[in-house]
């Protein structure tokens, strides 16, 4: 969710937003990468240095971490001779690494999220979306959390996946894919933050 | 160790906080929460979070907090975490054999349970 656009804003309010596990609130808890702010646009006021200049106004309109999921934007090859090559975070047999933060809004609703990687190889180049939440239609936006920049955006626009090919259990994951323009971009080497719309 | 021998307390603070409400684009107020985690039994620190009540992310984000208190539980008792972590509220030793079926795979990784036995071919 997020914090007022205008208006008295109080400490308080700041904290009860972001979640902190401190009775006294000091401003720079809550400094843009830190622990309890993502590095994404509606938090650009935000400095991102634990002791930069941060006044209570740079807030309004802040989001915190509940409209996002996160995970660090990495790469593996299978190896050999025809490797697949997996870009992204998570995602069933990938070998990538798993989401840091699982849960994301999407239109208001949220989705819990395993998994989001580009995948090429001998016959097959695609990009998946893995969710326990259902199928679900969105443009969902990649940030990086060390500079905030949207790397891309990537449409889920095809339905939901039935079978089982890699033994996980499809009762309770649900496979939703993306066209499949080059997404290597996934690969980050950072946090990567992502965000339905 | 377990540690689930916990007391998990809540404490509406007396001022209100403000956020927005997406779904009615309206500026709410809401009470904020003082969550605290005592232990009732062991010799740890009293630890708090506190959360706006009605929050969309309350349980995910107690459930985090509620795991990284128990990990600071875990350090403060003096066990490394480096080789142990928590699992269902217990220390555990990362990578510890416990069942005896985890025995028989490292004493016998192929037995004839998983692999059909099948005659050689003659060279």
């Amino acid at each position: 969710m997020v914090l007022p656009s205008s208006g008295s804003l109080d400490y308080n309010s700041i904290r009860a937003e972001f979640g902190a596990p401190s009775s006294n609130v000091y401003l720079n808890l809550f400094n843009r990468t830190g622990a309890y702010v993502y590095n994404v646009p509606a938090n650009a006021n935000i400095t991102t240095s634990s002791t930069g200049q941060l006044s209570v106004s740079n807030f309004y309109g802040a989001r915190s971490k509940t409209d996002y999921a996160a995970g660090p934007g990495s790469f593996h090859s299978t190896g050999g001779k025809l490797p697949f090559l997996y870009y992204g975070t998570g995602g069933t047999g990938t070998n990538l690494p798993a989401f840091s933060d699982t849960s994301m809004l999407v239109s208001g609703a949220s989705k819990t999220i395993t998994g989001v990687y580009y995948s090429t190889g001998i016959g097959a180049v695609s990009t998946h979306v893995e969710t326990s939440s259902g199928a679900w239609y969105t443009t969902m936006a990649v940030y990086r959390n060390d500079n905030g920049s949207n790397v891309g955006n990537i449409p889920v626009t095809n339905g939901s996946y039935g079978g089982n090919p890699g033994g996980w259990n499809p009762a309770s994951t649900i496979w939703s894919w993306a066209p499949s323009p080059v997404n290597d971009w996934l690969y980050t080497s950072q946090l990567n933050i992502y965000k339905g719309f | 160790m377990d540690l689930s021998d916990f007391t998990k307390t809540l404490n509406y603070l007396p001022d209100l906080v403000r956020y927005f409400d997406e779904e009615t684009k309206e500026d709410k107020t809401a009470r904020e929460v003082e969550l605290t985690w005592k232990h009732n039994s062991l010799s740890v620190s009293e630890l708090k979070f506190y959360l706006r009540e009605g929050h969309e992310a309350w349980d995910d984000r107690i459930r985090t907090r509620e795991n990284e208190i128990l990990t600071m539980w875990m350090i403060e008792l003096g066990y490394d975490p480096l080789y142990h972590r928590i699992k269902d509220k217990k220390i555990i030793v990362r990578g510890q054999v416990e069942t005896q079926e985890q025995i028989d795979e490292w004493l016998k990784p192929n037995s004839g349970n998983k692999l059909k036995v099948t005659k050689p071919e003659v060279i």
